[in-house]
């Protein structure tokens, strides 16, 4: 019984210091199935408690009269009434269950380490997919991948960040930007930030493919697997730099992009590729050969209302995985990177 | 004649319709009605936080009953939080102002909120943009058990819209009509 009115008197005066009125928990009561002398002496009970007169057994005697069983209380207001606010509690237990159901496997899944987007992966991304990261410019790509490589440092995975385009101290200080130290990985033999001349690859595979004379396979020299560094995760930054150096001789980007997918099937590594797009594209890729050889897809979008700017991310398809087919809203937070808001629909439309 | 009180009271989801001849008054209204019940978030789309606390304070409604979210100063000049208030970048900023909103509601304890007003977003956005705004976060306000009020003005551009949110609303309190 004491059980009993400790909580009757922690639920009213919970009630109370939410900012409920006397009024609203009498209203609840009575939803609940008591009498009016029973609710006005369970609406009282702050200044009885105040007051410290309160006589509690026989309240609980009233309460046991009327065959009501305390415990029921909440049960009932949890399912009639809509004003009192269990969800908190309710959110706590469900994310609870979540995380008891689903039982990763880690060493055939990867986490991107961004908040909310590995709750859109559901289990993750299997190890060893060759995921685009594709979106505008300014869409947060280079931070996406930052982040997912250097959420990979953190677990004791090996990373290597493939600049074919910005400087890798320009890289390093946007990671630093976001509290994040690249340092310490690099130092530590997890991280490499390197720049690769995209111009360079394209002449070797031009001279490679005319000595072969048309030949649609070709052996491409290993274009990041160094002797003393095997990475379990790879950023390109960008495939649409690559792609560029081969203006005009489109046939042979498309043989090279082909091989290029080629050397990561059947490794453990999962690379991460980086293509320029429109703010919200129709078209994921300008030649259109990468989304089709790739495992997966994420989508940056970025929606512009005269001088309004809304970020949203759409997992655009993954192969071998479940995910959640929807944009959803995303932002870049100093001191955090990319957050991802799972629930958060977009409401933003290109004009 | 019906009680406004007791209606709003009585519903989770209100939508109440205001003439703009009584706009200001109604506002004032609601404001001290749903005070008196608990603590509520005022989301301003129409003026400054600033302007709201000081028309709250002169008709004596407690301003500490009232966490705000100004959708207009931001606007007008950069800031940052403070204490009671967050700062959405622009009326037009739905994802950013749906954001905020939930967020608030999701770490603190509210009775309700009053959001003033939807005829203010239709200058900025489409009315199938606003009902899908509106219908995203009345199905947050009924998971998190929070009542929400919103106000819209009678007539114009407002009549579609209203006929919209009839459906996801509990009760629709024209003002024009029953005061």
């Amino acid at each position: 019984m004491d059980n009993d009115i400790d909580w009757l008197r922690g639920w009213v005066e919970e009630k109370l210091n939410k900012g409920l009125s006397p009024d609203m928990i009498k209203e609840i009561l009575q939803k609940s199935g008591y009498s009016t002398e029973v609710v006005d002496e369970f609406t009282d009970l702050k200044e009885k408690l105040d007051s410290d007169d309160v006589e509690y057994t026989e309240i609980v005697e009233k309460i046991k009269e009327e065959g009501v069983v305390l415990k029921e209380i909440e049960e009932k207001i949890r399912k009639e009434e809509p004003v009192i606010e269990v969800s908190k509690k309710q959110v706590k237990l469900k994310s609870k269950e979540i995380k008891e159901d689903v039982k990763i496997d880690e060493s055939k899944y990867i986490k991107t380490g961004i908040e909310g987007l590995d709750a859109l992966l559901k289990k993750g991304i299997p190890r060893g997919s060759t995921i685009l990261v594709i979106g505008g410019p300014g869409s947060g790509k280079t931070i996406f991948c930052l982040q997912t490589l250097y959420h990979a440092v953190q677990n004791g995975e090996k990373a290597l960040y493939m600049s074919f385009e910005e400087e890798p101290e320009k890289l390093r200080e946007h990671m630093r930007d976001f509290g994040w130290n690249p340092e310490k990985y690099e130092r530590e033999g997890l991280l490499r930030v390197k720049k690769y001349d995209p111009l360079k690859i394209s002449k070797i595979v031009e001279a490679l493919l005319e000595k072969a004379e048309g030949e649609l396979k070709i052996d491409i020299p290993p274009l990041f697997l160094e002797d003393d560094f095997k990475p379990d995760r790879v950023v390109v930054d960008s495939l649409s730099a690559i792609a560029a150096s081969f203006v005009g001789k489109e046939g042979y980007y498309r043989i090279y992009i082909e091989q290029f997918f080629e050397q990561f099937r059947n490794t453990d590594i999962t690379p991460f590729l980086i293509t320029e797009s429109q703010e919200f594209p129709k078209r994921l890729t300008k030649s259109g050969v990468e989304e089709f050889l790739a495992d997966g897809a994420i989508i940056l979008h970025t929606f512009r209302k005269g001088s309004q700017k809304e970020r949203g991310i759409e997992i655009y398809k993954l192969r071998g995985a479940e995910f959640e087919e929807k944009i959803v809203a995303m932002r870049i937070v100093t001191d955090k990177g990319i957050v991802v808001y799972p629930s958060q629909e977009v409401f933003a439309s290109m004009e | 004649m019906i009680d406004i009180k007791d209606e709003i009271k009585k519903h989770q989801i209100v939508i109440v319709v205001i003439p703009n001849e009584q706009y200001s008054e109604k506002i004032l209204y609601l404001s001290k009605t749903l005070a008196e019940f608990g603590k509520t978030i005022y989301v301003s789309i129409n003026k400054p936080y600033s302007s709201v606390v000081d028309l709250l304070q002169k008709n004596r409604i407690p301003v500490d009953r009232f966490f705000f979210v100004d959708a207009v100063t931001k606007t007008v000049k950069p800031f940052g939080k403070d204490g009671s208030v967050e700062f959405v970048s622009s009326p037009s900023a739905l994802t950013e102002l749906s954001l905020t909103i939930s967020n608030i509601v999701e770490r603190d304890e509210f009775y309700s909120m009053l959001f003033d007003s939807l005829s203010t977003l239709l200058v900025y956005q489409n009315p199938l943009m606003v009902t899908k705004f509106v219908h995203n976060l009345i199905s947050k306000f009924r998971t998190m058990k929070t009542k929400a009020v919103f106000t819209i003005l009678k007539g114009g551009m407002s009549s579609e819209l209203i006929n919209d949110l009839s459906m996801f609303a509990d009760k629709i309190i024209d003002f024009g009509w029953s005061i």
